[in-house]
């Protein structure tokens, strides 16, 4: 008996605030947040739906976690999982007799934790407004503290550790992206004191598919006049991915790291046009640092929308192919986390004769892409499967492209696009932007 | 048998020290937790009770006033809820209006017979309170049963019968309400058997406008409705007292916990 209690893993209760630990009391398995999950609605299974988590984790919090996989195979993407007796596929059920005394599978904590986009629908639809987000980054903190993070999250972290990017890239092809931006692309020194300064982000900087959103920006904001600055190659990663999955203090260092080099660089705004950069410079990065962080941070599509006076004199009809509607895809962390949503709306309407067509599920109630929560990272073929179905969306208005505000979300909607051919181009918001402003 | 008659409002506080202790079990299990307590904090949180007073002090974020308000306005009458349905709104709320209504009722008649009485307070209202056939206690007695039945049904159907398309129904969600349902159930006969020992007249009973049609057609049977009565009501305090000893450990700590955290959620959204 005793061997069997040593493997007996205890969650740590302090990873949770008390609010957090409120919340898994407040929720009454209503079930609201069932049809809101992309995971659910993708695969059939449950385990990963908020209902299921805050169950999951009553439940390891009073009997803890062992390392054994889950008790059954998750159902095979992307059909879905036939019906269980007590719930959907995999989804928590109490068990009679003595397994009310069993802990719980960390598998299946793992899956429940890791399977998740963490894009927050079931925070916008919760009666009790339980702040899912935070809660489900608190659970993977826990699991990451009980040396129980999946594999492929600490080869990210290891990564970044050693290159600080999570490509695991050198430092150099941070300025990759720049090759194609056009003349006088190159950072501005610190002593030019620029208007703002660019903080790139791993996505847009070290993956191909995402370089065309530096790129645009860049060119925008060079016929707009502004002065811009980039940190290149002394820029590391902002430390969302680590945050987001579990690894929330190794992220520490390379917020200090970050605010020093944008404060260096004499500008007085950041810009960014990744929304989990955003959301990590804006909010952690005060949360993490306090004061030391003053600087104001804006979303790349809120500092157009603020210069919109001198962008729409330059803007013409986009030609064929993309002259016609035009839909958007609200990222989940622009979108829901940091309630960004008119913005990017208000600057495609700027384009002459673009028609903005809504998706079936728009703002607060947008799909997933599927990119999101270090998915990709754990479960690729689910992040596909979730981006097929915004894709879908996306064909059934009709429109002649898609619209973004997010690095991930083009790569993820792009890569979907392409492996199940989608005939429908995933472009950033800058890009048509620019397209425009070209005449093209 | 008339002095265990006479025990029925004794249980009701000694039904009344469970559910404190219960309650207290609940808190002590959040506030233990303080000891710790990283949650949405940075490297600068300070944990422990210091930091617990701390945050106390400072308050929320958006202020205690705007908390409150919303504590109220969205914790109890869960205005996003209402947004997404008005069935499941109504229900709820026709559950949380006849739960706190009975509860109301109960406590205002331990009040009256155990303080004001004997203290020779407010006599009129006293007279009132513990007069169970007066217009003013039966028709909210009974009014509020059927509330709490009514929402019970609506909540009980949902889950077992309709249950969407991925709603899954466990354990601790049927014993939650299966006992509800079984106390509000049982207060109907429970009030015909009185309204027989007592031998109530007509025009008194009437206002308990479903149990004195209960009683009339359980009459004929003529039992020993005084023995029947203090049975049954044995048997009703014994399911309240489960439903109360089971309340912390369940999700019917939601009551508690539900309205702090949807009053702070949205006083943060603004909603």
């Amino acid at each position: 008996m005793a061997h069997r209690n040593a493997a007996i893993i205890r969650l740590d209760r302090s990873q949770l605030s008390l609010r957090q630990m409120l919340s898994l009391d407040a929720c009454t398995r209503c079930g609201e947040c069932l049809p809101a999950c992309p995971v659910l609605a993708t695969t059939g299974s449950g385990e990963s739906t908020a209902l299921s988590k805050i169950d999951l984790w009553r439940r390891a919090l009073r009997r803890g976690t062992d390392r054994t996989p889950a008790p059954s195979p998750p159902p095979q993407l992307p059909g879905r999982a036939p019906r269980q007796p007590s719930g959907v596929g995999g989804m928590a059920t109490t068990r009679p007799g003595l397994g009310l005394l069993r802990p719980v599978p960390s598998g299946r904590l793992l899956s429940a934790a890791y399977d998740c986009t963490l894009c927050g629908r079931c925070e916008a639809v919760c009666p009790v407004y339980i702040r899912t987000h935070d809660l489900w980054v608190a659970q993977r903190r826990q699991l990451a503290v009980a040396g129980l993070a999946p594999d492929a999250v600490l080869q990210m972290a290891e990564r970044v550790r050693q290159s600080g990017n999570i490509a695991g890239s050198a430092a150099e092809e941070r300025l990759a992206w720049l090759a194609n931006a056009g003349e006088g692309a190159a950072p501005a020194p610190a002593s030019a004191h620029p208007d703002v300064v660019l903080f790139v982000g791993c996505l847009s900087s070290l993956y191909p598919q995402a370089f065309a959103l530096p790129q645009a920006l860049l060119g925008l904001l060079r016929l707009l006049g502004v002065n811009v600055a980039i940190l290149g190659e002394s820029e590391v990663c902002c430390g969302f991915p680590l945050y987001a999955s579990g690894l929330e203090q190794e992220a520490f260092a390379l917020a200090r790291r970050n605010v020093e080099l944008l404060k260096g660089s004499g500008a007085r705004k950041v810009i960014t046009s990744c929304p989990s950069c955003y959301h990590t410079l804006n909010v952690l990065y005060r949360r993490w640092l306090g004061a030391e962080m003053d600087l104001p941070v804006l979303h790349s599509t809120q500092y157009l929308d603020g210069l919109a006076g001198e962008l729409a004199p330059r803007l013409r009809p986009l030609a064929e192919p993309l002259a016609g509607p035009i839909t958007y895809h609200d990222p989940c962390d622009l979108g829901r986390l940091s309630g960004i949503y008119e913005p990017p709306r208000r600057l495609l309407r700027l384009i002459p004769g673009l028609e903005l067509v809504e998706m079936a599920e728009h703002h607060e109630q947008a799909l997933c892409c599927g990119g999101g929560g270090d998915v990709e990272m754990v479960n690729a073929g689910l992040s596909g499967a979730i981006a097929g179905r915004r894709l879908a969306q996306g064909q059934a208005t009709g429109a002649r492209a898609l619209a973004t505000a997010c690095p991930q979300c083009k790569r993820a909607l792009t890569s979907a696009a392409r492996s199940a051919r989608i005939r429908l181009r995933t472009y950033d918001v800058a890009e048509l932007l620019l397209l425009s402003a070209e005449g093209k | 048998m008339d002095a265990l008659i006479a025990a029925r409002l004794p249980i009701f506080w000694r039904m009344m020290a469970v559910v404190g202790l219960a309650t207290l079990l609940a808190f002590a299990r959040w506030l233990a937790l303080l000891a710790g307590g990283h949650g949405e904090a940075g490297p600068g949180h300070r944990a422990g009770w210091r930091g617990l007073l701390r945050a106390l002090k400072r308050g929320p974020a958006v202020g205690w006033r705007r908390t409150l308000a919303h504590v109220l306005s969205d914790g109890l009458l869960h205005r996003r809820l209402y947004r997404r349905s008005r069935a499941r709104w109504l229900a709820h709320a026709a559950m949380l209006g006849g739960f706190l209504g009975l509860m109301c009722m109960s406590a205002l008649a331990a009040l009256a017979e155990h303080i004001l009485r004997p203290l020779g307070l407010a006599p009129g209202v006293v007279a009132v309170v513990l007069n169970k056939d007066h217009p003013l206690m039966a028709l909210p007695n009974e009014t509020f049963g059927l509330l709490l039945l009514a929402g019970g049904a609506y909540a009980g159907l949902r889950r077992l019968f309709w249950p969407g398309p991925n709603l899954p129904s466990e354990r601790p969600d049927v014993l939650a309400l299966a006992l509800l349902a079984f106390i509000a159930i049982s207060g109907y006969p429970l009030e015909s058997l009185r309204l027989l020992a007592e031998a109530v007249p007509a025009q008194a009973a009437r206002y308990s406008y479903i149990g004195w049609p209960l009683a009339r057609l359980l009459a004929p049977l003529g039992l020993r409705w005084a023995e029947w009565h203090f049975w049954l009501f044995q048997v009703h305090v014994l399911a309240a007292s489960t439903l109360f000893i089971y309340w912390p450990f369940s999700k019917m700590l939601h009551v508690l916990a539900a309205p702090l955290v949807a009053g702070l959620g949205a006083a943060e959204e603004g909603g």
